[in-house]
């Protein structure tokens, strides 16, 4: 479903993608792991244009997503997107950030829109939150608002950026359930994140990066058991000794 | 200085008006509102302009902010005056001149407060709304835009206010606007200069004044929701 083919990127003289070649199959969950500064947000971020990139090519449903003239606004509403720092908008409500961009970009009237965000804010456990605004809520809430605010756009596709890593350890959990949930549910997912467990339990696959390459792929029994990178060994053994 | 409002009040008021063009406190009232109408659309597209990721649009628009600010009002209203029709050999009259230059004057530090409301936004905020597939346009509008100018509310409101003090320069050019019209007035009178000018000071207060209380009121009718993104999302 997405195909990344020799992908490169530069910051400068800085090499942030060096020659990535993979895929990501649909209903696949990929995790994405590896040291800070390993180029795993600038690769999740490359998959909808939040970063362009300088060689190679990336395409999904077999669509050179970073070739000239691509709708880049049309493959945004096709890709349903998490931040770290949940970045919901400060002056809606929860339940008006999920029918922000249905409304908007006209995919849906007013009350379909806000019967399906009511649906989804109710799936992630946060009905009763519908008219708090962002500020109000706990950051585990506002991630689990931002993932309702992506999926309202009926995206085939979830791309999550280190989703946990600006929470408090007690949120961290049911932003993980959502995702374990979402995942069951046959969504298509690439998952940058630290939590291991989640990884083991829930990815298909998991790629390990280092200064931009992606060092070793494997189902996640293979690669916490057994990798076989030293990177990668030692990446695992420096995460089980904390 | 009772007997001086019964016997200029009118003047005052209106300047020479029906005998002469529309002037006074009138004439002060109806440039400013007329300035502060079209500045603030031209301020804001200037603004969006400032911090545009298109060099070609963002550049032209630095230099013409830059340009346009290092030079006092005084001077500006001078050039559009006398130099403006040298060059282009059309004529403008005083309330004209003097409204186009408030407008550029003014659109240009309005720019550089809405710019900076739109900078002081995390970057998130942008992404966040581009990954839903709005486009830049859209994302400013329902977004970026209705944060910042809520930030930066209160130095736009000052900046208002700064207009309607600035149409007394309009005096420079004989515009007879209420100041004009008051420093005839105490030509007339000759001895009581101190009451004159309290009854202008006045004036001019409470039409600044009345001006923030406005905005103030507008302010909080919408901001039933002011929450700052910058308290929430970090960059």
């Amino acid at each position: 479903m997405i195909v990344l083919d020799k992908v490169n990127k530069w910051y400068g003289q800085y090499h942030a993608l060096a020659d990535v070649t993979q895929r990501v199959e649909q209903n696949e969950v990929v995790v994405v792991c590896g040291p800070s500064g390993s180029g795993k947000s600038t690769l999740i971020r490359t998959l909808n244009r939040l970063e362009e990139i300088d060689g190679g090519s990336i395409s999904i449903g077999g669509r050179d997503i970073h070739a000239r003239g691509h709708d880049v606004n049309a493959l945004r509403a096709g890709i349903g997107f998490v931040f770290q720092h949940f970045n919901l908008f400060p002056h809606l409500t929860s339940l008006e950030n999920c029918m922000l961009a249905p409304v908007n970009l006209k995919r849906a009237t007013k009350p379909e829109a806000k019967a399906y965000a009511l649906e989804l804010l109710d799936g992630v456990g946060l009905a009763h939150k519908a008219d708090a605004y962002p500020h109000e809520l706990s950051g585990g809430q506002q991630q689990r608002v931002a993932i309702a605010r992506a999926l309202a756009m009926r995206p085939p596709i979830m791309l999550f950026d280190e989703p946990t890593s600006a929470l408090d350890p007690e949120m961290v959990g049911e932003v993980l359930q959502v995702m374990r949930k979402l995942a069951g549910q046959g969504m298509t997912m690439v998952c940058v994140t630290h939590e291991m467990g989640f990884a083991r339990d829930v990815a298909d696959r998991v790629w390990f990066m280092s200064e931009g390459r992606i060092l070793e792929q494997g189902r996640p029994e293979d690669f916490f058991t057994n990798p076989t990178h030293p990177r990668a060994k030692q990446f695992l053994a420096d995460r089980s000794g904390r | 200085m009772l007997e001086l409002i019964h016997d200029y009040w009118l003047y005052f008021l209106i300047g020479q008006y029906p005998n002469g063009p529309l002037g006074g406190l009138t004439l002060t009232v109806l440039l400013s509102a007329a300035a502060l109408a079209l500045a603030m659309p031209l301020g804001l597209l200037l603004g969006v302009a400032r911090v545009s990721p298109w060099r070609a649009v963002r550049w032209p628009t630095a230099v013409l902010v830059q340009l346009v600010r290092a030079v006092p009002l005084l001077l500006v209203v001078f050039w559009a005056y006398f130099f403006l029709p040298a060059v282009t050999g059309v004529k403008t009259g005083q309330a004209t001149t003097m409204l186009m230059t408030l407008v550029l004057f003014d659109a240009v530090y309005l720019a550089e407060i809405v710019a900076a409301g739109i900078r002081s936004l995390p970057k998130g905020q942008l992404d966040g709304a581009r990954s839903l597939g709005l486009s830049y346009g859209q994302a400013l509008r329902l977004v970026i835009l209705p944060q910042a100018l809520r930030h930066v509310s209160p130095s736009l409101v000052s900046q208002l206010v700064a207009t309607i003090k600035a149409t007394s320069l309009g005096y420079i050019i004989g515009l007879s606007e209420v100041s004009f019209i008051a420093t005839q007035v105490n030509t007339l009178v000759f001895t009581k200069a101190v009451e004159v000018y309290i009854v202008l000071a006045l004036t001019y207060f409470v039409l600044c004044f009345g001006l923030s209380r406005l905005a103030f009121l507008l302010e909080r009718r919408m901001n039933r929701r002011t929450v700052h993104a910058t308290k929430l999302n970090s960059r």
